[in-house]
């Protein structure tokens, strides 16, 4: 297991608190488990190797004060699960909520991609993107989960559980990478036809370099230097392209489909389904209803040479 | 075979109580019909508790007067129902029977024109919003439940004027005046939360 | 004594299915309409486990293309919603119709008519959805259908349409089966046969049928406005006109964690029975289990929201259900306690359905474990949704409900064919599916940790959950084998078996107290009963009950708590009523995914059927004014 999706390397403070839980349940349950199953097997073979059943009075007194322990061993055991669950459901609750230093992150759901917002109270400032959380390592971040169509859950195992997307509501939690690294998240609600390719990347990296990717975030697309970037940018804004998709900086406005700003800046295509590279791109922007069936991006009719001017300018878009 | 025997050939061949396979199983009908009665309830609480617009302003208030007549004709034949019909029935007095039966299916007749006015006077569809919905479906659940109770009661008039009513069958008169009693039971608390409750909890 | 001979002729005439076709659809013997459940659930079961196998064929491999997303989402939705509507309530009711009149010692079920209409809502709701399925309209959105993916904006078409009125037609089923199988049990007990002797299966069985009575209404509701949301644009569920979308997830579990123990309590109910045949001796501690039974049926009611810790619910709400979920285990511990204190003190012998109930032990006890994990809220925001909860709830079902119902087959199977199955592929077939089970199931806690969400079509091969899969894939082929050997061991021995005798296991209670199979009117003189362990219990000269009318469908009536007979009851005979109820309702049900007005035809046309269904024919009423009037003067 490589871990970078999993709830067994927790990466963050709620998530080591829930592997700590995790731990205590599953020693219980080993030590549960063993002890009711040799019973079982102890009981079945004396019981196998008698010639007749006992009824006398003294053998079922012994077995209903065993029955009685047992019983009340099941409640103690209950109890103190109980009392270690609730303790880290409040620990978990309040965990981030203290700190007075914070960001906050707004993501939407979409059938099939993730838009995240990182707003600011000064609106050219704020930024949107797609598929793609960047964190600063050890600083509590408030999570506002919304949707736009069906409900979805959010769940990026190394650094919290999950927490549903709900039409019409907005759930809030918390999550704090206490490391840098690269962790994968996925919809964990069935959400339709490409509920399997609905993920995201979270990147938890120093302050510096976070403040430095969001300082790059806020400015617009660059302007094309080849002339196959330019021709692209033509492209895109001619073809179907620009009726859902927006890039900062030019007549591209649209927010049904994920930003493209910077796209050439995400690990990332369609949701975690492929890798970001030239290839992966180009057979994404032709087709990606072979990719991705059911997803909302048409195939597009297009001449090779715009492929190839369209790719180079969305390659661009660092 | 056995030397020693319990003989049950003395006994009755019919119970028109609580002893009848049929009444229990008319209660356990009532159960499920309850259960579903009482989600219906709590759905029109859990979306009030939802919404900060409930009943939606866009919603008239209702009219009282016509809802409350017509509660009370319902209330009035469930009386009248256990005075003749099942009352009737315990006495094997098949007289009071039709009487009931006549009474309780012109009332039920009555009471589900009212109904089709109550329904035209509402305002608002179904598919306006879910206040609508739940309003809608609880008052058409509930007049399914009228009608099968008034073509419950008018089969067993056809019946008891067309044939000799054998003890058998006054179980089924009984058991059909359980239900109609269940019938006129469950809109009081209908009643109140579609005609009176609006006045209460509309905020502003 | 000869005062008291029976005619045989007469009674086998009187109870005896009628001829041909007509007769077959007419039928409404309890063993013959309980036998149909179990073998139509059982043709579902390999439906469900057909398509259980192409959902292993595709995760085995990643980014595996066998299925698409959508055959694949039609795929686990039809799974799942066939093992639990169209399998697992229904294969337990079938055994509850067969076995409760048979234990409680009557001639048929209280209303025989309900019963075959209850079956006949169930086939052709199975057949509905399955057709739908066939024309490429299967069900997709999961089986337990969260809105909004199933509501109006986002799953077009007949899908979701044809899965909600399905799940009408079977709880409609569930419902007329519990009715009857409580009031034949609370009514027609043989004499004797008090509240505290009644068979821990019959409770189990009764426990169960006042479960559905309240779980059932709960999710015909939520599917009703499912339907209505769908076809006539009401706003239930519709959060931009004062709807709400968890509405529908609090009423679905409010029915849906109930329906676990419907399907559970049943399986208890074999266990005990197993238990205490090959055990030799009384059930240990019969109160505490039979409390223990009740209380679970009650606190099963009161779970449901551990199904949805994820959506964000205030935190105080989601402690109490935490702790009641974990309080749960306590009355099942306890049964679990008593019945290896039966175990201990008796003398075990060691058939094939003895193993199953070992195999129970052995995993259903890991799945209650995960069910205490997956209770913990905390522990839950990392495990729902994942494939840990698949293995969690494939522990639950087939270690609770399937390893004791396989039991349970070969324990009745020599009641229900005369015959004995063959004890070598009985073992052959126990082992096979232990073995394939924890290869196809541990490996998903696993998975679903390691962050494998479920109902997912594919994965990328970085994900690092191949092999796990290709194990669970594996595993799968030995579940086929083993399902294969036990149908094939029944197949063959239901002709060639030995000999079974009336009561071959020397089993305690009254179904093993006439023959193999029993006889179309279960007992030649009903029993009376001496003790909770009737045959047991039996002194050596035991009496029975003469005086039944043989000449038409009697059945006697006891008093509820002590069973003290009351009087007699003629209970209704074979009419086609139930199945042309039945048509009028699939008319209601099936058309109206296609014109709203079909509903209103079909029920209609359901209100004529039963007037001529209730309507008591001239003859009948003359039959029983005699009858009264014969015994009005003595």
């Amino acid at each position: 297991m490589n871990g970078f999706q999993s709830a067994m390397h927790p990466a963050g403070v709620q998530a080591s608190e829930l592997h700590h839980l995790w731990n205590i349940f599953l020693c219980v349950s080993i030590v549960v488990y063993g002890i009711t199953l040799a019973a079982v097997l102890i009981a079945v073979r004396r019981s196998h190797r008698r010639t007749e059943p006992l009824a006398d009075a003294p053998s079922e007194r012994r077995a209903t004060i065993a029955v009685a322990i047992g019983a009340g061993m099941t409640f103690v055991t209950v109890l103190a699960l109980l009392v270690a669950s609730v303790a880290t459901g409040r620990t978990v609750g309040t965990l981030g909520r203290l700190g007075t230093a914070h960001l906050e992150i707004d993501v939407t759901g979409h059938q099939w991609w993730w838009e995240v917002t990182y707003p600011n109270s000064e609106p050219d400032k704020s930024i949107r993107t797609a598929n793609e959380i960047h964190i600063p390592v050890g600083k509590p971040v408030e999570l506002r989960l919304a949707t736009r169509d069906v409900i979805h859950s959010l769940w990026i195992p190394n650094l919290h559980g999950k927490r549903d997307l709900i039409p019409g509501r907005v759930n809030k939690f918390w999550i704090e990478a206490d490391r840098p690294g690269v962790y994968r998240g996925q919809c964990a609600e069935f959400c339709g036809l490409q509920h399997a390719n609905m993920a995201l990347t979270v990147i938890a990296e120093s302050q510096d370099a976070y403040d430095r990717w969001l300082e790059h975030q806020r400015t617009a697309a660059p302007e094309p230097v080849t002339d196959a970037q330019r021709r692209g940018r033509q492209a895109f804004l001619s073809l179907p392209c620009v009726n859902c998709h927006a890039i900062t900086g030019i007549d591209a406005y649209a927010t049904a489909g994920p930003d493209l700003t910077h796209i050439a800046s995400r690990s990332t295509l369609a949701a975690g389904t492929l890798i970001n590279n030239k290839g992966s791109l180009s057979g994404w922007v032709v087709n990606p209803q072979a990719l991705k069936p059911g997803s909302n991006m048409p195939a597009n009719e297009m001449t090779p040479q715009q492929l190839n001017d369209l790719v180079a300018y969305l390659e661009s878009l660092q | 075979m056995s030397t020693r025997v319990l003989d049950v050939s003395g006994l009755p061949t019919s119970a028109a109580d609580s002893r009848a396979l049929l009444w229990w199983g008319n209660i356990g009908m009532l159960a499920i019909e309850g259960a579903m009665f009482a989600m219906l309830f709590g759905t029109w609480l859990y979306l009030k508790t939802a919404n900060l617009d409930w009943p939606p302003q866009s919603a008239q208030l209702p009219p009282l007067l016509w809802p409350s007549i017509g509660l009370g004709l319902l209330l009035i034949s469930g009386v009248l129902m256990y005075a003749f019909a099942d009352r009737g029935a315990m006495k094997d007095d098949v007289v009071a029977i039709r009487i009931g039966h006549v009474l309780c299916s012109l009332i039920a007749i009555a009471f589900l024109i009212i109904r089709w006015k109550n329904i035209a006077e509402l305002g608002f569809k179904w598919s306006d919003h879910a206040y609508g919905s739940v309003v809608w479906t609880s008052i058409g659940m509930h007049t399914l439940h009228v009608l099968t109770a008034t073509g419950e009661v008018l089969v067993l008039l056809a019946y008891e004027s067309l044939r000799p009513v054998a003890k058998k069958q006054l179980l089924d008169i009984r058991c059909t005046a359980v239900y109609w009693y269940f019938v006129a039971v469950t809109w009081i608390p209908f009643y109140l939360l579609i005609y009176v409750a609006p006045y209460y909890v509309r905020k502003g | 004594m000869t005062d008291y001979a029976i005619d045989e002729r007469e009674l086998d005439a009187t109870w005896s299915p009628g001829r041909g076709i007509i007769g077959w659809l007419s039928e409404t013997g309890h063993k013959e309409i309980g036998m149909r459940y179990i073998v139509t659930a059982m043709c579902f079961f390999a439906l469900a486990g057909i398509e259980a196998a192409l959902i292993r064929l595709q995760l085995s491999r990643p980014d595996n293309t066998i299925l698409g997303p959508d055959a694949y989402n039609q795929i686990f939705t039809m799974h799942g919603t066939t093992m639990m509507f169209l399998f697992a309530v229904p294969v337990m009711e079938g055994m509850g119709i067969y076995l409760v009149p048979l234990m409680v010692g009557t001639r048929n079920v209280a209303f025989p008519r309900l019963n075959a209409f209850g079956y006949y809502m169930y086939l052709f709701g199975g057949i509905f959805i399955y057709t739908m399925f066939a024309l490429g309209a299967g069900a997709d959105a999961g089986w337990f259908a969260y809105v909004p993916l199933s509501g109006p904006m986002f799953a077009p078409g007949k899908r979701v349409d044809t899965w909600a009125n399905m799940i009408t037609f079977t709880e409609v089923s569930a419902l007329v089966v519990a009715v009857e199988i409580s009031v034949t049990a609370f009514k027609q007990r043989a004499p004797g046969m008090s509240l505290n002797r009644i068979p821990l299966f019959v409770w189990a069985m009764i426990v169960t049928s006042f479960m559905i009575l309240f779980a059932m209404p709960a999710v015909m509701l939520d599917t009703g406005f499912l339907a209505l949301d769908r076809l006539v644009a009401t706003q239930f569920f519709n959060q931009s006109e004062g709807g709400d979308a968890l509405l529908y997830q609090h009423l679905f579990w409010f029915f849906g964690h109930p329906e676990v123990y419907i399907i559970f309590i049943p399986a208890l109910g074999f266990i005990s029975a197993i238990i205490t045949t090959f055990t030799g001796r009384k059930p240990f501690g019969y109160p505490v289990m039979v409390s223990s039974l009740v209380f679970t049926g009650f606190m099963a009611f009161g779970l449901w929201v551990h199904h949805m810790f994820a959506t964000g619910l205030p935190q105080l709400g989601q402690s109490f259900f935490t702790a009641a979920s974990m309080m749960i285990t306590i009355p099942t511990g306890v049964q679990i306690f008593c019945w290896i204190a039966s175990i201990s003190l008796g003398r075990l012998v060691i058939r094939t359905p003895v193993l199953y109930v070992i195999g129970f032990f052995a995993v259903f006890i890991i799945g209650g474990l995960s069910g205490v994990m997956v209770a913990s809220v905390p522990l839950d925001f990392q495990l729902h949704d994942t494939f840990f909860v698949v293995a969690h709830l494939h522990y639950v079902l087939i270690g609770g409900a399937l390893f004791p119902l396989f039991g349970a087959f070969h324990y009745w199977f020599p009641k229900w064919t005369g015959r004995m199955y063959s004890e070598r592929m009985g073992q052959w077939a126990f082992w096979l599916l232990l073995i394939g089970f924890n290869l196809t199931f541990f490996p998903m806690h696993i998975l679903g940790l390691n962050g494998m969400p479920r109902r997912i079509y594919t994965y990328g091969p970085h994900m690092g959950w191949t092999t796990l899969n290709q194990v669970a894939s594996g595993g799968a082929v030995f579940i086929v084998l083993s399902v294969v050997c036990m149908l094939a061991n029944f197949a063959i021995s239901r002709r060639r078996g030995a000999l079974a005798g009336s009561n071959p296991w020397n089993a305690d209670s009254l179904e093993w107290a006439t023959s193999s199979p029993p006889p179309s009117y279960n007992f030649l003189h009903l029993p009376v009963v001496a003790g909770p362990n009737p045959i047991w219990d039996a002194e050596p000269d035991p009496p029975v009950v003469v005086g039944m009318a043989t000449g038409h469908r009697e059945v006697l009536i006891t008093k509820t708590l002590d069973a003290e007979v009351d009087h007699r009851e003629e209970i209704p005979g074979h009419s086609l009523g139930p199945f042309y109820l039945a048509i009028a309702a699939t008319i209601a049900l099936w058309g109206a995914i296609f014109f709203a007005w079909w509903f209103t035809i079909g029920l209609c046309l359901s209100g004529i059927v039963l007037i001529f269904w209730f309507w008591p024919a001239r003859e009948q009423v003359e039959v029983d004014m005699l009858r009264e009037r014969e015994e009005a003067t003595p």
